[in-house]
């Protein structure tokens, strides 16, 4: 049985003025219909709790649907916002890289 | 510590907009490195500073603009965050929907709290140690208000009036 993963990478600075895009990319990759959602927060340069509500968003959509959901937090800002709200432990964390697949696998 | 032996000031008027969040960052960022005043944990306190400023984007008309101060003395970095709305900041339950920003500010700030100035109010207190000051800025001397030797405070959206003072020694 092949396990469907979508990954998204989000960049730059999460913050309010950028939530809109952020979840938009985020929809995008919901609409492939994915077994598993992968955001990727460790290449934000900054991030504060917007990002928490954008994640915990994502988390009540996949609860839904029957949708997994992790997220790479890395050891940056992501990881200090969750850790500091006491989030870690609620989500499938990753270590890492992505795991070799492109973060928008294309469909063929 | 009094206002009266500050050295550097600045005020800076922003719309009340999302867009004015990343903006104050980055003013802030620029103008402690302008001041050589680099705050020891700088992401921390430009996290603060953005949940501050969020919350007033948020919850204040967006017909306004609203106000960073930024205070720095021998010791201290004050940063006051002031708007037009007499409403204080109130921690909410967390929800997928909101309420994680002023919880974030009370597990990393040392203390806050706010405080009504005219008609509006000002934002959130915080104290934090930071690096000392670059050699050849000229600061006033050591006085009998200075926080424990060795170590210096920053202080992070803070009041106009009734401010709260870091611990003394």
């Amino acid at each position: 049985m092949t396990v469907e993963v979508v990954e998204v990478v989000l960049t730059g600075e999460l913050d309010i003025s950028t939530f809109d895009n952020a979840h938009q990319q985020i929809e995008e990759a919901e609409q492939e219909t994915p077994d598993l959602l992968i955001i990727d927060l460790t290449e934000l340069q900054f991030v504060d709790s917007t990002g928490v509500r954008l994640i915990l968003a994502a988390d009540q959509r996949a609860q839904h649907v029957g949708r997994r959901l992790a997220l790479r937090l890395g050891a940056g800002p992501a990881l200090r916002v969750f850790a500091a709200l006491g989030l870690t432990d609620r989500f499938d964390l990753l270590d890492g890289e992505p795991n070799g697949a492109s973060p928008r696998p294309a469909r063929d | 510590m009094s206002d009266s032996t500050a050295v550097l000031r600045a005020r800076i008027d922003l719309p009340t907009t999302t867009g004015s969040v990343p903006i104050a960052r980055h003013l802030v960022t620029q103008l402690l490195a302008a001041w050589s005043a680099k705050a020891r944990h700088e992401e921390e306190s430009m996290l603060l500073l953005s949940e501050l400023v969020t919350n007033v984007v948020r919850h204040v008309r967006p017909t306004t603009t609203f106000t960073i101060e930024l205070i720095l003395s021998q010791l201290r970095l004050r940063v006051s965050v002031l708007d037009s709305s007499p409403t204080p900041p109130v921690v909410r339950d967390r929800s997928p929907a909101g309420g994680h920003g002023l919880w974030l500010v009370t597990a990393m700030a040392d203390r806050w709290g706010s405080a009504r100035h005219g008609t509006g109010k000002t934002g959130v207190v915080r104290a934090q140690p930071m690096t000392p000051p670059a050699a050849g800025v000229r600061y006033p001397g050591p006085g009998p208000d200075n926080p424990t030797s060795g170590s210096a405070w920053m202080r992070c959206c803070s009041s106009t009036q009734g401010l709260r003072r870091p611990p003394q020694s």
